[in-house]
């Protein structure tokens, strides 16, 4: 792992206009970097903008304002620089059948992309390369099939494919599993560590799940209405979470043992309106319980906005948004 | 035990379709007792909807149920249609899952719960049963002339399961009542749900493909494939230690986190749930069984004890060489 | 299927079935057929007022009305889906203005203007064409925008964009492809609107007075007063035809959508 980072996301801002003349700031000043080699597994609820930062990520979203630097040249959004910057970025999508036109055939599916990239050499050997790669084997017996005959995880196995066909140094996986059963999961996940492994891809996991996140991601970033709160190596994350917000979310997945619930109030908040201060302080139990109070930062959490700092005797790069740090 | 308030008895369902024949439940048995939890577990396809479905008989004409389902004795299959009317909802009722489209969209929600009232206790006080029924969902009382759509999710479930209790039903059956939910929300619903249960003392069955949940919601735990269950038993033991390697494998597809077992390790199986048209011969999850035997495509193991208050059908938890 | 062929062949074969003379019977200095005749006197169809065969009038007048019925609905066709799919695809001003030219013809009602055209560039054949063909597109155009805006949110297009697609290739790959089948479909139903549009003229006698269309024998025999006199093989034989062609085509059209559309290719294939 190198110590330029692949992506680099500053400053990202994308708002989009909302019914009533109000503005959702969908991304509210993200920074964020990817790093060669890695898993990085962006988590948070619906409606936290993981999904806009992922096709922000990927140039289908132009963000209002910031800069992403992709292997340190900033992402241009000519469609010829699109055009070369997507062979290197791809993504996946979390529902395989969607994405995948009906009316095409496997071999379809996959070879678009070589197509529109206009890649030299032998479609039908790259094509059998990709599907082999992604666990379709013999290749030749998918070619002519179209998605409907195919199961969930092979559909999600065809995206895959024709996503790894263009050989992208960059894995962008919106939701990978979450459409498809649980026993077909560990599989598909396996997949993408494996192309970690042998392709040297780097991956950007988008989920909700922090169980698929201690599974695959090397990283974590929590992301809460528009903001990262907390990024930081995975397993230190999950076992030692300093943003109340990762708590809660953390001691509310049934798989945890041995920690109280704690269950937030109210559902995934507006981004039409975003609170002052700290994003999260109307939901927080630190402020709620009066903890914040005693801390004497209560005033702070309700008026001053911050950003992420690193946490002070945790591992290298374990960074949280929260007063009370 | 406790008389079973629900005993449900060799149950099957067959779809007959234009596309064919389709088993969806093949001969599942099992007891609720008043007051106690049973989970169901399966994927898309092994029959866990069909059953609550075949528990209220609310599925599409032409479907072939067979088996007993005993309500206090009586068996919902046989039921004459006006007594099946006042079973269901007074006695059972059904939380769904889709909370948007199990409500009709331009209908105030109140009137809904009103309307079930109403049909099942003509007279009573529709209207402050409705503001009491909300509440004891958490939702305040004046939601009640709100339309489904200015609901957020976990509003409109909370609204479903004030619909469902509003004929002070004994028996729930809860379809994957957190399905499509926030992780977050998922928490307060299952939350409501477990705490609904307790101080009404509802028998509830809980069906969710979500395995690990149940261990929080249910004291029992059965897990389906392919029509049958294939493990039951405690829900904490099924999920930590099943017998059968299904069961283990569902249960691995949920990692612990925090457990060094499952980091950077994501474990699934091969292959697919198998189309219900076309079961692999034997057990019919040979296909894909890690330890199966060759002689696994030649026979279906019964559901057989492992340890007390626990069944698996495997040929590995009969023992020995047969 | 089989009836639409038996119609498009009468009609490419017109001069072997039938002889065109005898539609001129009024001009032509033999009538050799009787007026009235009913057909057991004279077969296969009997005769008109003029002692024209019907026969012979039903096979030309099957030329004139797929012609009419086609070539009215290739031009609505050709109109409406571009309209359609520049519209959708384009989006912006380019597809509001479109809109807005949609609804103006849309909300045109189809037979005063058809008189007025007809009145202003005269009764003839091409006029006629013209006129259905420009009147029926907006509906088409409508509904190949409304496809084509579903289709430009589907996933697998951002996928073909994220794949690194332009808009050229994501029109020509994923769009046009899934607007094809709608197309044909519609266009086979256009085609008996068309043929009932140009009955329907011929009948109020903005048809071309020298060719015979189904329309138009409907036409004379009703101001022959057929009804009347009770000559059942006059008018039934050709209302008789359009419907027959309508419903075939309409039933074609069925046909070809699930022909082009591999789920249904499938599940017609299991059903068999």
């Amino acid at each position: 792992m190198s110590d330029e980072p692949l992506l680099e996301a500053r400053g990202l801002h994308v708002r989009f206009p909302a019914p009533r003349g109000a503005t959702a700031r969908a991304l509210d000043g993200v920074d964020l970097d990817v790093r060669r080699g890695e898993v990085l597994a962006l988590v948070g609820e619906s409606g936290c903008g993981k999904t806009t930062l992922a096709r922000t990520l990927l140039g289908l979203e132009r963000p209002t304002e910031g800069e992403i630097r992709f292997e340190g040249e900033p992402l241009r959004y000519d469609q010829r620089f699109l055009r070369s910057y997507r062979r290197r970025v791809q993504m996946v999508f979390q529902d395989p059948m969607g994405a995948l036109n009906p009316r095409q055939t496997v071999y379809e599916a996959v070879a678009e992309g070589l197509r529109i990239q206009r890649l030299a050499g032998d479609e039908a050997a790259r094509v059998a390369g990709a599907l082999a790669r992604s666990g379709l084997r013999p290749p030749e017996r998918f070619f002519e099939r179209y998605p409907y005959e195919l199961s969930g995880g092979q559909r999600q196995r065809v995206v895959i494919a024709g996503a790894m066909a263009l050989e992208p140094a960059l894995l962008v996986a919106d939701e990978p599993v979450s459409s498809l059963d649980a026993s077909v999961r560990g599989e598909i996940l396996a997949l993408m560590l494996e192309l970690v492994r042998e392709a040297g891809v780097t991956v950007l996991v988008v989920t909700h799940d922090l169980g698929l996140a201690w599974n695959i991601a090397d990283r974590i970033a929590v992301m809460y209405l528009g903001r990262i709160v907390e990024e930081g190596p995975a397993q230190e994350l999950l076992s030692r979470p300093r943003h109340p917000y990762t708590r809660a979310l953390l001691s509310v997945v049934p798989e945890v043992e041995g920690m109280e619930q704690q269950i937030l109030v109210g559902e995934a908040p507006d981004p039409t309106r975003i609170p002052p201060g700290c994003r999260f302080h109307p939901r927080c139990p630190l402020v709620a319980s009066g903890e914040a109070a005693r801390l004497g930062i209560e005033e702070r959490c309700r008026t001053r906005d911050l950003g992420l700092q690193e946490v002070r005797g945790a591992g290298v790069g374990h960074r949280a948004a929260c007063h009370a740090l | 035990m406790t008389v079973p308030i629900l005993r449900v008895r060799d149950l099957r369902v067959t779809y007959r379709g234009e596309r064919g024949v389709v088993p969806a439940v093949r001969g599942v048995s099992f007891e609720l007792g008043p007051g106690e939890t049973l989970g169901l577990a399966g994927e898309s396809g092994c029959g866990k909807s069909s059953i609550a479905g075949a528990l209220l008989r609310v599925l599409p004409r032409g479907t072939e149920v067979t088996g007993e389902v005993l309500l206090d004795g009586e068996d919902v299959l046989t039921m004459k249609p006006g007594r099946l009317r006042a079973v269901r909802w007074s006695e059972m009722a059904i939380v769904f899952q889709g909370a948007l489209h199990s409500l009709n969209p331009v209908q105030r929600v109140g009137s809904q719960i009103a309307e079930a009232i109403e049909l099942h206790q003509p007279g009573a006080d529709a209207r402050g049963r409705v503001s009491e029924l909300l509440e004891l969902v958490g939702l305040p009382a004046r939601r009640a002339i709100d339309y489904p759509h200015q609901l957020s999710g976990g509003q409109r479930q909370r609204v479903l399961i004030a619909l469902a209790l509003a004929c002070n039903p004994r028996v729930l059956v809860a379809d994957e009542p957190t399905t499509a939910l926030d992780v977050m929300v998922q928490a307060q619903v299952l939350d409501l749900l477990q705490r609904l249960q307790r101080e009404l003392g509802l028998a509830m069955l809980f069906i969710t493909h979500d395995l690990s949940m149940l261990a929080h919601v249910c004291r029992r735990t059965a897990v389906m494939y392919a029509g049958r269950i294939v493990e039951e038993g405690p829900s904490e033991d099924v999920f930590q230690r099943a017998a059968h390697p299904y069961a283990a494998a569902l249960a691995a597809a949920f990692p612990v986190i925090g457990d060094p077992a499952f980091r950077k390790r994501p474990v699934g199986l091969v292959g697919d749930p198998p189309d219900p048209r076309e079961l692999p011969p034997g057990c019919p999850f040979h296909p894909r069984c890690a330890v199966a035997r060759p002689d696994c495509d030649s026979i279906e193991v019964e559901l057989w004890p492992v340890a007390a208050d626990r069944r698996a059908a495997c040929v590995h938890v009969l023992g020995g060489p047969r | 299927m089989l009836v639409l062929g038996v119609f498009v062949a009468a009609a490419l074969a017109a001069p072997l079935l039938a002889d065109e003379a005898n539609l001129r019977a009024i001009t032509a200095d033999a009538r050799d057929y009787p007026r009235w005749a009913s057909p057991a006197e004279l077969g296969p169809l009997g005769t008109d007022s003029l002692g024209r065969p019907i026969w012979d009038q039903l096979v030309y007048g099957s030329q004139v009305s797929l012609l009419v019925g086609i070539a009215a609905t290739v031009i609505a066709i050709v109109i409406g889906t571009v309209v359609g799919v520049v519209g959708g695809f384009v989006g912006g001003w380019t597809d509001a203005a479109l809109a807005r030219l949609t609804e103006w013809f849309l909300v045109i009602p189809f037979l005063p203007l058809a008189i007025v055209l007809a009145a202003v560039l005269g009764p003839s054949l091409e006029n006629i064409v013209l006129v259905i063909g420009i009147t029926s597109w907006p509906v088409t155009a409508r509904l190949i925008r409304s496809q084509v805006l579903s289709i430009k949110e589907r996933l697998y297009v951002e996928r073909s964009r994220a794949l690194g697609a332009s808009g050229a290739h994501i029109m020509g790959r994923h769009v046009l492809p899934s607007v094809m089948p709608l197309v044909i479909a519609n266009a086979t139903l256009t085609v008996p609107v068309a043929i009932l549009s140009e009955t329907a003229l011929a009948f109020l006698g903005l048809g071309d007075p020298t060719r015979v269309s189904w329309g138009s024998m409907l036409e004379d025999s009703f101001s022959a007063g057929a009804l009347g006199q009770e000559a059942w093989w006059w008018y039934l034989p050709p209302g008789l035809c359009v419907i027959a062609v309508v419903l075939s085509f309409t039933l074609v059209g069925r046909a070809l959508e699930g022909i082009l559309d591999p789920r249904l290719r499938d599940s017609h294939a299991v059903g068999r």
